[in-house]
C-alpha cells in the first residue's frame, strides 16, 4: 500500500508546491561537489595541511618582557594561578553552533604555548572537511594531554564540553586536562565593574585592546559552512585573525589580572571588596585592612557598604561583635538594612540582655521594611522578646 | 443488595430513563487466572509483591515476566486496573537487582502519567526496601538535579518529547545511561498514532541508532489498551516484531454497560435533551446512594460546567451538602491539585469527579462504581477506556454513555452492535511522510553522522540528499554531516501537525498574555481581522492577524454575532497513482494540491443563526501538497445514475450532504480528529468531468489517512446508509444529513435522495468487496 520513499520524493521534488515544499529547490539532480580546488587557498591565510583535511598555521607573539617567568612566578605569588600548574595550553575554539549537543563540531581550535624564547606559540588547527575530525582529534589529544592546564575562557562549560563530545563521537580516549577558566575569575573580580563579562568586553575595558575589522561571533558558523559548501578559504580569513586574537587576549587577561591584584590598591581596577574576599584565606591581614580602609573613605563605586557588610560578618566570625557592633548600627541607621538590623537586635537580647532595645530596633526595622524573607522571622523574635520583657516586669 | 444494584433496578423500572435506552448489556463477572511467582525473583520483590497483598501473580502478568526475561519484545495488551504495570515492573526491577548496571527508559505520553508513574514506583521502592534509583527527567526537572539524574538513576521516567529535544541530541552526556539500555518502556503505546503516532516511530529509529552507537539493543515493552491493531500498531512503531499478550488474568467484577440516548425535545428539527443536564441528572441519582461516580466530558468548560451544577443541586449547608465531595479534574490545572483529587479519589475522600479525557489514561484513582459519559468520546477504544474507569475486582459496577446530538453519537447509540461487536478501530502511522521524515532525518543527522548503517527506511539516503539542498547536511566522506548552526530538534514539535503555529496574545487593556497557539492553516480560517473567537467560554475579536510574524492578537469583546469564513477551496489533481473500478464508482489516490482562499466572512447572530453581514479578509492563499482520497461518479456507475436521475438544482445539494456524512462518519474508522481530514464536493469536476469528492488528508504530504479512507470506505458507506436510516427526523436534521433548508427551494426531500444515492452506492460495493464488510 504504501509506495517507495524515493518515489514520492521524486513527485514532491517535482511539484515543489506550498510554503514549506518550497524551501529545497526543486532540482532533481544531486551534484556532489567532489573534490575542491579551493581548499589550496588555505595556504594563503598562512595554513599547512598536516593530515588530510587538518590544517595547521602557527604564528609567533613577541610578549612584554620575561612573561613566561611571570606566569610561572604566580604559582607562588599569585591569587588566581595558585591552584595550577604548567604547562599552560591557552586554548580557544570556533564551532559550527552555539548549543553543546551532538552536533556541534569545534572546526578550528587553537592551543598557544609559552616558549623558552619568552614568544607565544599558537597552533591554530583547522577541520577542512568533515571527514578529517579523527585525525584532528588526534592531534589536539597530543597537546591537550593531561599534565598540561587549559586555560580559557567559558572552556570550562563550553569548549572543553564540544571536544569531550567530539573526542566521544569520534571513539577516541581523551582525558580532559585541569582548566583555568577566566571567565570565571573576570566575573569574580569585575563584575560590578564592567557592563558584561564577555571576552570583548574585557579586551576593551580592562586590556585596552582594539580589535581592526573584527567580525561578530555570530557570523562565524555561516562563514564555515560558506567555506565548506564553496571551498573558497578567503571567508574564513577574519574568522582565523579574530581567533587568533582571543589567545592572544587569553595570555594578556592572566597577566592582567595577576598584576592588578598585587597592584596597591589605589592602583588596582578590580572590585576592592571582591578582592579582599579573594585573598582573604591567603592573607588575611591584608584583606582586613583593605575593608577598613574602604569602611572609612568610600570608592567611586560606592563600595563601602558591601565592605561594610563583609567586614561586619568577618569580625562577628572571629569574635569581635564589639567591633562589629558600629558597623552594624551604620548599615542599619543609614542604609536601612534590616539583615544589619536583625544582628544588632540579637547582640542587645543576647549580649547584653537587654530585650527592650531589641524590641525597639525590631520594630524600626518593621517601620522600614516590608521585605517577606524578614517577616516571620521577626514576628517571631518580636514575639520572643515581648514575652520574655513581660515575664521580667513579674519578676520585678 | 448494594445501593448500585438497587439504583440500577430503579432505573430499569423508570420508563423515563429505560425507554431511552438503546442497549443494555449484563457483563458477568470473570474469575481471575493465576500463576506462580517466578521462581528465579529475588526474595526483595517478593517481600514488595506480599507486602502490596499479592501471593501470586495474574496469568498475564507472569506470562510478560518470562517473555520479557527471555529478551522479547512484548506488548501486553489488558484492560484498566489489571494490574499491568506489573508486567514490566516485575522483569526490569528483577534485573536491576541482578546486575545494577542495568538502566531502564520508561516513556509515558502525557506528563500527568509519568509523575503518577513515579509516585507508584517511589512506594514500591520503599515499601519493599528495593535499591533501584528512579527518577523522572522532563521538562519540570531542576537543572541542578539533571546530571545526577542522568548517572545515577537506574530507572529514567520521561515523555517521547524530552527524548526527541532533550535527551537524543545531548546524548554524550548520557553515554553512561545508554551503554547500558536493556528495556525500554511505552506505555499507553495506543494513543501514538496519526501524526504523533508518526513523530513517535521516528524519535523510535533515532533511539534505536543512538543506542547501538553505544553497543545496547534494549528490549521494548509495551502496554496498549484495545484498539484493533495493538500489535500492528506497535510493530510499526518499533519496527520489531512483537511478543502479543492479550489475554487478561484479572478477575472482572459483574458489570453493566447502557448506551442511553436522551429523549427528543423537538422531534422535527431533530434536537434532543442537552447532555450536560442529563450527565448532572444521572450522577446525582448515584451521587446522593453514595455510589462512587466519574463524569466524562468532552471538554474543559463542559467539565467545569457539569461540576459546579452537580455542586449547586447538592449544596446544603445543614447537611454540608450531604457529606458528598465532587471535584473537577482536568488539564490545565495545577499538579499539587491533580495529585490531591487523585488521593482524595483512591482513599474515599472524594466521592465523584468529573473530568476531561484527562483521567482516561492510566492514572490511577482506585476503583469507582459508575462511569458516566457525557457525549460518547471520538472513538470506541477511548469509549471503553472511559467505561474501564468504572468496576473493581469483586464488586458491581456500571458505565452509562449519553449520547448527544452529534451524528457521530447517534450513529453509535443507535448501532449497538457496531459498539458491542468486538471491533474498536484500528491505529496506524505513516513515519515515512516526507515532512515528518525529514525532520527526524536532520535530527539523526545531528546526533550522528549518517551513513548506510540505520534503521530508517530504504530511499532515506535520497531523502537526505535533497536536504542537502538546502544546506543544512553536508554529504562527504560516504556519509552526511550536520552543516548548521542551529539545534533540529528544537524547532520540531512531536504534537502539533505543523511546526508552523499562530500564537494567539490577549491584549484587553493593555494585557499581553498568551492564551492559545494555533496552525497557520486554520489561523487563516479562524483568526482573521475582526473574526470571533470563542476560548474557554470567553468571546473575543481579533484586532490583529500577522501572519508573518506568527501572532494574533485579540482582544474580549461582548458583540452578538460569531464568524464563519468563506473559504474557497481550490483542488488540483497532481497526480493519480491508483485507481479502483468498481461497479458503483471508481476510486482514485493520488496527490492534490489543495488551494485554500479566504476574501469574506459572514457574520451569524447568536441563536437565531441570521446571516447579519459580511466582512472582507485579505489574505494570501495558503497552499497544501497532500494526499486525497477521490470518488469519481461516472455516469455509467450505480451511484452516479441515482445521482444523475435527481432534478439538476438539487444535485449539488445531495452530493454535498454525502460528502459530509462521509466526513462525520470518517474519524471513527480512521482513529483521527475530524479537523484532520478535508472533503470537497463537485458536481462537475474539471479533472475528471464528472460529480466527484474528494477526501483529502489535512496534514502536509499525507499522513496515510487517505489510503486508510479507501480501505475503509465499504465499512463507512454501510455506517452511513445506517445512521441516516435509523435517524428519526424526517427531511434531514443535525444528527444525520444536515437540516433542511427553505433557502434551498428544491422539491427534492434532501435525506431520502442521499439515502437513495448511498444505497446505491454501498449496495453495489458491498456485493464488490464483501469479504471487507464481513
Amino acid at each position: 500500500m504504501k509506495e517507495a520513499l524515493t518515489a514520492r520524493l521524486k513527485r514532491l521534488q517535482s511539484l515543489g508546491t506550498g510554503e514549506r515544499a518550497s524551501a529545497s529547490p526543486p532540482n532533481e539532480q544531486t551534484v556532489d561537489p567532489g573534490p575542491q580546488d579551493a581548499v589550496s587557498e588555505l595556504p594563503n591565510l598562512g595554513f599547512v595541511e598536516i593530515a588530510e583535511n587538518v590544517w595547521c598555521r602557527r604564528t609567533r607573539h613577541r610578549l612584554a618582557g620575561q612573561t613566561r617567568a611571570r606566569i610561572a612566578g604566580y604559582e607562588s605569588t599569585g591569587v588566581i594561578l595558585p591552584d595550577a600548574r604548567g604547562p599552560y595550553v591557552f586554548l580557544d575554539t570556533e564551532t559550527t553552533g552555539l548549543g553543546s549537543g551532538a552536533g556541534t563540531v569545534a572546526f578550528l581550535t587553537g592551543c598557544g604555548t609559552l616558549e623558552p624564547d619568552d614568544t607565544l606559540l599558537i597552533r591554530q588547527f583547522l577541520l577542512s572537511d568533515y571527514p578529517g575530525e579523527p585525525a584532528y582529534l588526534a592531534v589536539l589529544a597530543g597537546i591537550l594531554t593531561p599534565d598540561c592546564c587549559m586555560v580559557s575562557y567559558n572552556g570550562k562549560s563550553f569548549d572543553s564540553n564540544v571536544l569531550q563530545t567530539r573526542f566521544l563521537m569520534n571513539g577516541i580516549p581523551w582525558t580532559r586536562p585541569r582548566q583555568l577558566d577566566l571567565l570565571y575569575s573576570v566575573r569574580r573580580l569585575f563584575r560590578t565593574r564592567l557592563s558584561r563579562c564577555n571576552l570583548a568586553t574585557v579586551e576593551r575595558d580592562l586590556l585596552f585592546v582594539q580589535r581592526q575589522g573584527d567580525i561578530p561571533g555570530a557570523e562565524v558558523p555561516d562563514r564555515y559552512f560558506a567555506f565548506l559548501e564553496t571551498g573558497a578559504a578567503e571567508v574564513l580569513r577574519p574568522v582565523v585573525y579574530h581567533h587568533e586574537q582571543d589567545i592572544v587576549s587569553l595570555v594578556k587577561l592572566l597577566v592582567f589580572l595577576e598584576d592588578d591584584a598585587a597592584s596597591p590598591p589605589s592602583h588596582s581596577r578590580a572590585d576592592p571588596v571582591a578582592l579582599a574576599r579573594l585573598i582573604m584565606p591567603g592573607a588575611p591581614t591584608k584583606a582586613m585592612s583593605m575593608l577598613s580602609d574602604l569602611v572609612r573613605h568610600d570608592s567611586p563605586f560606592g563600595d563601602s557598604r558591601r565592605a561594610m557588610v563583609l567586614l561586619a560578618g568577618l569580625l562577628k566570625r572571629a569574635g569581635d561583635v564589639a567591633q562589629a557592633v558600629p558597623l552594624w548600627e551604620s548599615l542599619f541607621r543609614n542604609g536601612g538594612s534590616a539583615a544589619a538590623g536583625i544582628e544588632l537586635a540579637k547582640y542587645y537580647e543576647h549580649r547584653l540582655g537587654d530585650p527592650v532595645s531589641a524590641i525597639e530596633v525590631c520594630r524600626e526595622i518593621q517601620k522600614r521594611t516590608n521585605e517577606g524573607q524578614f517577616r516571620d522571622a521577626l514576628l517571631h523574635r518580636m514575639d520572643r522578646l515581648s514575652r520574655r520583657i513581660s515575664e521580667s516586669e513579674i519578676d520585678r | 443488595m448494594s445501593d448500585l444494584g438497587t439504583v440500577l433496578e430503579e432505573l430499569a423500572r423508570d420508563p423515563s430513563f429505560s425507554d431511552c435506552v438503546t442497549q443494555w448489556e449484563h457483563l458477568s463477572s470473570v474469575q481471575g487466572k493465576y500463576r506462580e511467582v517466578p521462581d528465579d525473583l529475588a526474595p526483595r520483590l517478593r517481600t514488595l509483591l506480599a507486602s502490596r497483598g499479592i501471593d501470586r501473580l495474574y496469568s498475564h502478568q507472569a506470562e510478560s515476566y518470562e517473555a520479557v526475561r527471555a529478551g522479547r519484545h512484548t506488548i501486553v495488551v489488558t484492560p484498566t486496573a489489571s494490574g499491568k504495570t506489573w508486567c514490566y515492573n516485575l522483569p526490569v526491577m528483577q534485573t536491576i537487582l541482578e546486575q545494577p548496571e542495568t538502566r531502564a527508559l520508561y516513556l509515558f505520553p502525557t506528563k500527568a502519567l509519568s509523575q503518577d508513574q513515579q509516585s507508584e514506583l517511589n512506594e514500591s521502592v520503599t515499601g519493599g526496601n528495593l535499591s533501584v534509583k528512579i527518577v523522572t527527567y522532563d521538562g519540570d526537572t531542576p537543572t541542578s538535579i539533571r546530571s545526577a539524574a542522568r548517572t545515577k538513576g537506574q530507572i529514567i521516567i520521561s515523555n517521547p518529547d524530552m527524548l526527541h529535544s532533550g535527551i537524543l541530541p545531548n546524548h554524550p552526556r548520557w553515554i553512561s545511561f545508554l551503554k547500558n539500555l536493556r528495556f525500554v518502556v511505552i506505555d499507553e503505546v495506543h494513543t501514538y498514532r496519526g501524526v504523533f503516532g508518526s513523530h513517535m516511530t521516528n524519535v523510535v529509529r533515532r533511539l534505536k541508532r543512538i543506542a547501538s552507537f553505544y553497543g545496547a539493543k534494549p528490549v521494548f515493552i509495551c502496554s496498549s489498551a484495545t484498539i484493533g491493531n495493538p500489535r500492528e500498531l506497535a510493530e510499526d512503531i518499533l519496527g520489531e516484531p512483537l511478543h502479543l499478550i492479550d489475554q487478561s488474568g484479572a478477575p472482572r467484577g459483574e458489570k453493566h454497560v447502557i448506551l442511553y440516548n436522551p429523549p427528543h425535545v423537538d422531534r422535527v428539527q431533530g434536537i434532543r435533551r442537552g447532555v450536560v443536564l442529563e450527565a448532572r441528572r444521572l450522577a446525582l441519582e448515584f451521587l446522593r446512594r453514595r455510589v462512587k461516580t466519574i463524569v466524562f466530558s468532552r471538554s474543559r468548560t463542559r467539565t467545569e460546567l457539569i461540576a459546579s451544577y452537580i455542586n449547586a443541586s447538592l449544596r446544603n449547608i445543614y447537611t454540608d451538602n450531604e457529606g458528598l465531595r465532587v471535584e473537577s479534574y482536568r488539564g490545565g490545572y495545577l499538579p499539587s491539585e491533580r495529585r490531591e483529587i487523585e488521593r482524595g479519589l483512591r482513599d474515599g475522600s472524594i466521592h465523584g469527579v468529573v473530568s476531561t479525557n484527562a483521567l482516561e489514561l492510566g492514572i490511577d484513582i482506585g476503583g469507582l462504581d459508575v462511569s458516566i459519559s457525557a457525549g460518547l468520546p471520538g472513538a470506541i477504544s477511548s469509549a471503553w477506556q472511559q467505561a474501564g474507569r468504572a468496576g473493581r475486582r469483586n464488586s458491581l459496577s456500571a458505565s452509562i454513555l449519553i449520547a448527544s446530538s452529534s451524528p457521530l453519537d447517534q450513529y453509535m447509540v443507535q448501532n449497538p452492535e457496531y459498539f458491542f461487536g468486538r471491533n474498536p478501530e484500528d491505529g496506524f502511522v505513516d513515519p515515512d511522510n516526507l515532512f515528518i521524515l525529514g525532520d527526524h532525518l536532520k535530527c539523526a543527522v545531528f546526533e550522528l553522522p549518517f551513513d548506510t548503517e540505520h534503521p530508517f527506511p530504504e530511499g532515506s539516503l535520497d531523502v537526505l540528499h535533497s536536504i542537502q539542498q538546502t544546506g543544512v547536511v553536508r554529504y562527504t566522506g560516504d556519509r552526511f554531516h550536520w552543516a548548521d548552526r542551529g539545534y533540529p530538534a528544537e524547532n520540531i514539535s512531536l504534537r502539533t501537525a505543523t511546526n508552523d503555529n499562530v500564537v494567539i496574545i490577549d491584549t484587553t487593556k493593555g494585557a499581553h498574555s498568551v492564551i492559545g497557539e494555533i496552525d497557520r492553516a486554520s489561523a487563516k480560517e479562524e483568526l482573521f481581522d475582526n473574526a470571533v473567537y470563542i476560548h474557554r467560554g470567553e468571546q473575543y475579536m481579533v484586532t490583529t492577524l500577522d501572519i508573518a510574524n506568527r501572532r494574533c492578537e485579540v482582544e474580549q469583546s461582548q458583540v452578538n454575532y460569531y464568524t464563519d469564513a468563506i473559504v474557497k477551496r481550490d483542488i488540483q489533481v497532481l497526480h493519480e497513482d491508483d485507481a479502483v473500478e468498481t461497479d458503483s464508482c471508481r476510486i482514485v489516490l493520488g496527490d492534490v494540491l489543495v488551494r485554500s482562499q479566504i476574501s469574506k466572512f459572514k457574520k451569524i447572530r447568536y441563536g437565531t443563526h441570521e446571516n447579519i453581514g459580511y466582512g472582507e479578509i485579505s489574505l494570501p492563499e495558503e497552499e497544501m501538497h497532500t494526499r486525497s482520497c477521490m470518488i469519481v461518479f461516472k455516469e455509467s456507475s450505480a451511484a452516479g445514475r441515482s445521482l444523475h436521475a435527481l432534478p439538476p438544482e438539487a444535485q449539488p445539494l445531495v452530493l454535498g450532504r454525502l460528502g459530509s456524512v462521509l466526513r462525520t462518519l470518517a474519524p471513527v474508522y480512521l482513529l483521527c480528529d475530524r479537523s484532520d481530514i478535508g472533503t470537497a464536493e463537485r458536481l462537475r469536476d474539471p479533472h475528471f468531468n464528472v460529480p466527484a469528492i474528494y477526501v483529502y488528508d489535512r496534514y502536509p504530504g499525507g499522513v496515510g489517512l487517505a489510503e486508510v479512507f479507501r480501505d475503509k470506505l465499504p465499512v463507512i458507506l454501510q455506517a452511513g446508509l445506517s445512521l441516516v436510516s435509523s435517524c428519526a427526523c424526517a427531511e434531514g436534521c443535525p444528527s444525520c444529513v444536515g437540516p433542511r433548508n427553505a433557502k434551498e427551494e428544491i422539491d427534492t426531500n434532501p435525506k431520502e435522495a442521499v439515502l437513495a444515492l448511498l444505497a446505491q452506492w454501498g449496495g453495489a460495493s458491498a456485493v464488490a468487496q464483501s469479504e471487507e464488510v464481513g
